[in-house]
């Protein structure tokens, strides 16, 4: 079992950028009638969310929120000892985007930097990695980036998808502290199910040709590409109300966290009707439960960073605050972690033209 | 004796009038014909009922009727017409909804 407990690793704060360009749920998407676009924002509650620019990636916003955050807690780039930048889109196919972030953050050669190709589930697998460097291998401070530009793999008249997928990147700070509360984090994947959600043209095993590129209505009703993001909704659903919300469950029992004990859940922004029910399976009240799908959408790996950051910058820094994460995705990959947070800083989310 | 033959069509009459209820919102909601719809109406056989649909329809459902459908029954709704049916009739029977509730009290 994936499940482990960091002892004196802390997380010290978190940072969100967003592309200024805001898509709006309601009056884009003229391909579907305007009755369709109302029922789709009533049921995932995503008015709409930001797309990035041409030229502009998920490092981008990932390097203006490590930017604003390092600046704001007054730490230097050269006090960071790793960066590790989890992304289902990167800059370049090869090398990992991480190596391109040590330089443009001004970062020492001395570090350790590199990529982690996951999606949604991206954040609970980054910080396994920050916390496993910072208690396995005794680094002081591990800069954990996670953002995606989503948009870009997402044709935009697909109708599964351009509701509800944004962009976003983070940057979250690690450090070593032995006064600390625990950091337990457990991972579970399931490959099985991978063709749910994925791309599947375009990579090694399926070469991009004229024909992957080649945009058609599919089975579905989806318009799209072998090179653009498919997803099986009905089986992320059945995924994501079933096993993760099993997973969470089980989790919290172990760990003898009670409903009433979580100070607040941050969820993988998917959708808002499914965030709802998971959350109302949790038992986990309303309240307790912050969402930022209403403007962000879902941004992949930056979704739970990004809802915290906006969360704490605008309501305030958590004081001994019982927090519980899920992130579940692509993968099919889903992670859970908890820990106690306190005094987490996080600057206003900023806006990047 | 005269009264239980009574009360058995009473029974059946009103699961007729609930069933009937359940198809025609289930076509507005889907924007098709009530007569497109029968028990073996699934997902494959109506464009319409696609996966976003779906959530739309079960979504649809709670807010009209005032039930609570559990992720694992939203799931299985996804089946054909007669499962969906099914889990509403059996959510408006425990009298967690509001024709469940109308039903009752017509029923008293």
């Amino acid at each position: 079992m994936a499940k482990s407990v960091f002892k004196g690793v802390r997380i010290r704060g978190v940072a969100g950028a967003v592309p200024a360009g805001k898509v709006n749920n309601l009056t884009d998407h003229r391909f579907c009638t305007e009755d369709e676009r109302k029922k789709i924002v009533a049921l995932t509650k995503v008015g709409g969310y930001r797309k990035a620019r041409k030229g502009m990636t998920a490092s981008d916003l990932c390097q203006a929120a490590a930017e604003s955050l390092l600046e704001g807690l007054n730490t230097s780039p050269e006090d960071i000892d790793a960066i590790v930048f989890t992304t289902m889109t990167p800059d370049y196919r090869v090398p990992s985007t991480a190596c391109l972030l040590q330089d443009r953050l001004k970062c020492r050669t001395t570090i350790a930097a590199y990529d982690v190709n996951m999606g949604c589930s991206g954040f609970m697998v980054g910080l396994y990695n920050a916390c496993a460097l910072i208690k396995g291998a005794g680094l002081k401070r591990v800069l954990l980036l996670a953002g995606d530009t989503q948009t870009k793999l997402c044709h935009d008249q697909d109708k599964n998808v351009v509701f509800l997928l944004g962009d976003g990147g983070t940057a979250t700070l690690l450090e070593a502290d032995p006064a600390a509360e625990d950091i337990v984090i457990e991972l579970l994947t399931d490959g099985s199910r991978f063709n749910n959600l994925y791309v599947p043209a375009g990579g090694f095993r399926c070469e991009s040709t004229a024909s992957t590129r080649e945009v058609r209505e599919q089975a579905d009703g989806g318009l799209r590409s072998d090179e653009n993001l498919y997803m099986n909704g009905m089986e992320i659903f059945k995924f994501s109300a079933t096993d993760v919300v099993k997973s969470i469950a089980e989790f919290m029992e172990a760990e003898r966290i009670a409903p009433t004990d979580v100070g607040a859940l941050f969820l993988h922004q998917a959708n808002g009707f499914m965030n709802e029910k998971i959350s109302r399976k949790l038992k986990v009240p309303d309240a307790r439960v912050p969402y930022t799908i209403g403007f962000y959408g879902n941004t992949g790996s930056a979704s739970i960073p990004l809802t915290m950051a906006h969360h704490f910058s605008t309501v305030g820094q958590p004081t001994s605050q019982r927090t519980v994460f899920s992130g579940f995705g692509v993968g099919l990959s889903w992670g859970v972690a908890t820990t106690v947070l306190d005094g987490v800083y996080s600057p206003p989310v900023v806006e990047l033209a | 004796m005269t009264g239980q033959p009574a009360t058995t069509v009473v029974g059946v009459t009103a699961a007729s009038s609930l069933d009937e209820r359940i198809r025609e919102l289930f076509a507005t909601l889907l924007q098709i014909s009530p007569a497109a719809v029968n028990d073996d109406t699934r997902p494959a056989t109506v464009a319409q009922w696609d996966s976003m649909q779906h959530l739309i329809l079960v979504s649809g459902f709670e807010e009209e009727l005032g039930i609570e459908v559990d992720p694992e029954e939203a799931v299985d709704m996804y089946e054909d017409f007669a499962t969906f049916k099914r889990i509403v009739r059996d959510k408006l029977g425990s009298g967690r909804g509001a024709i469940g509730a109308a039903e009752a009290t017509r029923g008293a």
